[in-house]
């Protein structure tokens, strides 16, 4: 039941900010450093003492603890505890507090609802939830904001409700194939009872539901080629929206899709590999040649997640051994976008442009924010010695040892693109020769507390992975193949 | 009930060919109606949650997202502006062939089911119509009605599984939908904003 306390305290810290009109002002940033924290130590928590290879059912059968859910509760966690402490100022990226009661009571509707969906056990109500993040989040795109950024939230809800459509359309197939024409057979959309069956009926309609299920989160992910909606939305949003648009939400749902092929593939193992690597193959070309053209750092960031992306796509369709790899990739994934996005955030406030060329010398000149945007670069490229490299070294090598090797092939050419185009645009930012009339600015360390936290877990990944972390990632890896 | 879906789809084509923005609205109300009557004739109303999307249907679809939305509307576009999928006549042919298609899937899939195969055909033309006025127009309140006009396929769709959703999960769609209306509410009021000025080729998102 510690489980489900995580989304019952953000609940209760949003309501609490609803009817204490008065204090709410002054309370909303410690309410949200407070909840974010409990969240944090109940997911921990739970996760410690969860057996391995235990599977709990919570609230009658709507909620289940297993390894996925747990890996998935602690990231949100460990992401939204470093949203939490990102300094005041920049949560509404507005000047006043008022502003910031809005984005913090959201935001905690945002986590609770996150952290029903990674919990729960029943398909639909896991994509009611992920609907209601998403309805919970869009606003706060262009809150206090222009039109452009009015757009990219429209935009960005237009895809989401598209995405999620089709994965509900998905879903009905589904049970349309289960049920038969006269609905002559028993439909059931929990999970468990779900991969008891022998049998997913027609297959007609369940290969037509396979195939919008991944189309629509495709869409959710910003896989190619409906990802039109994320540069726009990734580069418009306020950072700390940013960060739960790309490390918590992404996470939801990548979950919804591990759920989902962990469950056909369970009926067929070698399902839906050939429309996974086809995506990831177009959204990692995609995103290349946008890269290569990136004159905004915080817009390279975002077509560099479509990428990531990509991969994770590309792994998770070739299945077997690489499903480690992807795990730890995904893992890695959250925390390097996370600690990019808030340093952008950061860097933004002082130079007020998102514009590359306009950037020399970020590490002299604001140096906190500077060694931060330099390791999360070096993260995002997949340098040792960050998970993420670990990651893509498991899926690059499982790739060549299972013969994929035009596949390899490809993924080598375009990591180098993106490792060259990245460094091009990226590097002089950071190293160039500043301005004479550039001085150092004074930045407090708490300003840059979020990104040192994540690049801490990332190492830690990187280097050396305790042995009950190892068990848990190897346990989410066996469930992609529908073990 | 192959008149209710005929009525259903009249609903969806109508707007297309007179297109206003009042008329457009009321007709996603009529989708509500029908697709409220479809789940009476189609399913036994034996349990909370067939209920409970029974009264989501009539109440929110039918009554509730018209009212709001007419009610939400700030300045009306003039009505030379409003189109649902442009005013061409290769875009309205266009129209037609996606409801050729809907009917093709429909046959398709529901292999000889007269039932199912108009159920199909009118979800799968309500989800391409509505795609193509999202994808089509670049004003926010064409693509509104879009998204509206997909859910309301995606409804179709749902109605046409025999599936029995727990009460808490069906209670948790319609509070969804409260919430999706109340949501699109909030960019209404901020379309003007939104709309880009005709004749430009505006690129979005870029500074």
């Amino acid at each position: 039941m510690i489980a489900l306390a995580c989304a019952v305290v953000p609940v209760l810290g949003a309501i609490v900010l609803l009817i204490a009109p008065r204090q709410r002002e002054v309370a909303a940033k410690s309410v949200l450093i407070l909840c974010a924290v409990i969240v944090l130590v109940a997911a921990v928590i739970t996760t410690a003492t969860r057996p391995v290879g235990s599977v709990t059912y919570l609230a009658g059968q709507y909620f289940v603890l297993d390894a996925t859910s747990a890996l998935f509760l602690s990231l949100i966690a460990i992401v939204f505890f470093g949203i939490s402490i990102y300094p005041r100022k920049r949560l509404s990226n507005g000047s006043t507090q008022a502003r910031d009661e809005f984005v913090v009571i959201r935001s905690l509707f945002f986590l609770a609802s996150c952290v029903l969906a990674v919990l729960c056990n029943h398909l639909v109500a896991m994509w009611v939830l992920l609907e209601v993040g998403t309805l919970t989040i869009a606003p706060l795109i262009f809150f206090n904001r222009g039109p452009v950024a009015i757009r990219a939230s429209w935009k960005y809800l237009k895809f989401s409700v598209l995405g999620l459509g089709f994965n509900l359309v998905g879903l009905m197939c589904l049970a349309r194939g289960m049920g038969g024409a006269h609905g002559e057979h028993a439909v059931t959309f929990f999970l468990d009872e779900l991969q008891a069956l022998s049998t997913l009926g027609e297959k007609i309609w369940w290969e037509l539901g396979l195939a919008l299920m991944v189309f629509g989160l495709g869409t959710k992910l910003g896989l190619a080629p409906m990802y039109a909606w994320l540069p726009d939305a990734y580069d418009e949003a306020p950072p700390v929206v940013t960060t739960m648009l790309a490390a918590v939400q992404f996470n939801c749902v990548l979950l919804f899709l591990f759920r989902q092929v962990g469950l056909l593939r369970s009926f067929d193992p070698d399902l839906v590999s050939i429309e996974l690597i086809g995506m990831g193959v177009l959204s990692i070309a995609i995103s290349s040649f946008h890269i290569v053209r990136a004159d905004n750092y915080k817009r390279l960031i975002a077509y560099a997640s479509i990428n990531h992306a990509g991969t994770i796509a590309v792994g998770l369709g070739m299945g077997k051994n690489a499903a480690y790899g992807v795990v730890l990739y995904v893992v890695s994934n959250a925390l390097v976008k996370s600690v990019l996005f808030l340093t952008c955030g950061n860097i933004k406030d002082h130079y007020g442009t998102k514009q590359i060329a306009s950037l020399r010398g970020l590490i002299r000149v604001m140096p906190f924010s500077g060694w931060a945007f330099m390791l999360g670069t070096f993260a995002l490229l997949g340098f040792a010695p960050f998970g993420s490299f670990l990651g893509e070294i498991i899926i690059l090598s499982n790739m060549a040892e299972g013969g994929y090797l035009v596949l390899f092939l490809f993924l080598c050419v375009m990591l180098t693109v993106n490792l060259v185009a990245t460094g091009r645009a990226l590097f002089p930012m950071i190293w160039g020769d500043t301005p004479e009339d550039e001085v150092e600015v004074k930045e407090p360390v708490w300003s840059i507390a979020s990104s040192a936290f994540y690049i801490l877990v990332l190492v830690s990944l990187g280097i050396y992975t305790p042995e009950p972390v190892t068990s848990l990632l190897q346990e989410v890896a066996a469930t992609l193949d529908g073990k | 009930m192959t008149n209710l879906l005929i009525l259903d789809m009249a609903a969806v084509v109508v707007p297309v060919f007179f297109p206003s923005w009042r008329v457009a609205v009321l007709a996603l109300g009529v989708q509500g109606l029908m697709l409220s009557l479809v789940l009476l004739t189609s399913h036994e109303i034996d349990s909370p949650a067939v209920v409970m999307e029974f009264i989501c249907l009539l109440l929110i679809r039918a009554v509730f997202v018209p009212w709001y939305l007419l009610r939400k509307t700030g300045p009306k576009p003039a009505p030379g502006d409003f189109s649902l999928v442009g005013t061409t006549l290769g875009e309205r042919s266009l129209v037609l062939l996606l409801l050729a298609c809907g009917f093709g899937a429909g046959l398709v899939m529901g292999r000889g089911d007269t039932r199912e195969v108009a159920q199909i055909s009118t979800a799968a033309s309500s989800l391409l119509i509505g795609m193509l006025m999202i994808a089509n127009q670049r004003q926010p309140a064409a693509q509104l009605i879009g998204l509206f006009t997909f859910e309301g396929g995606v409804t179709l769709v749902e109605l046409l599984s025999p599936h029995a959703m727990p009460f808490p999960v069906q209670l948790g769609v319609s509070a969804l939908e409260v919430f999706f209306v109340l949501t699109c509410g909030q960019y209404l009021t901020r379309f003007p904003e939104m709309a880009p000025p005709l004749g430009t080729n505006e690129r979005e998102g870029t500074r």
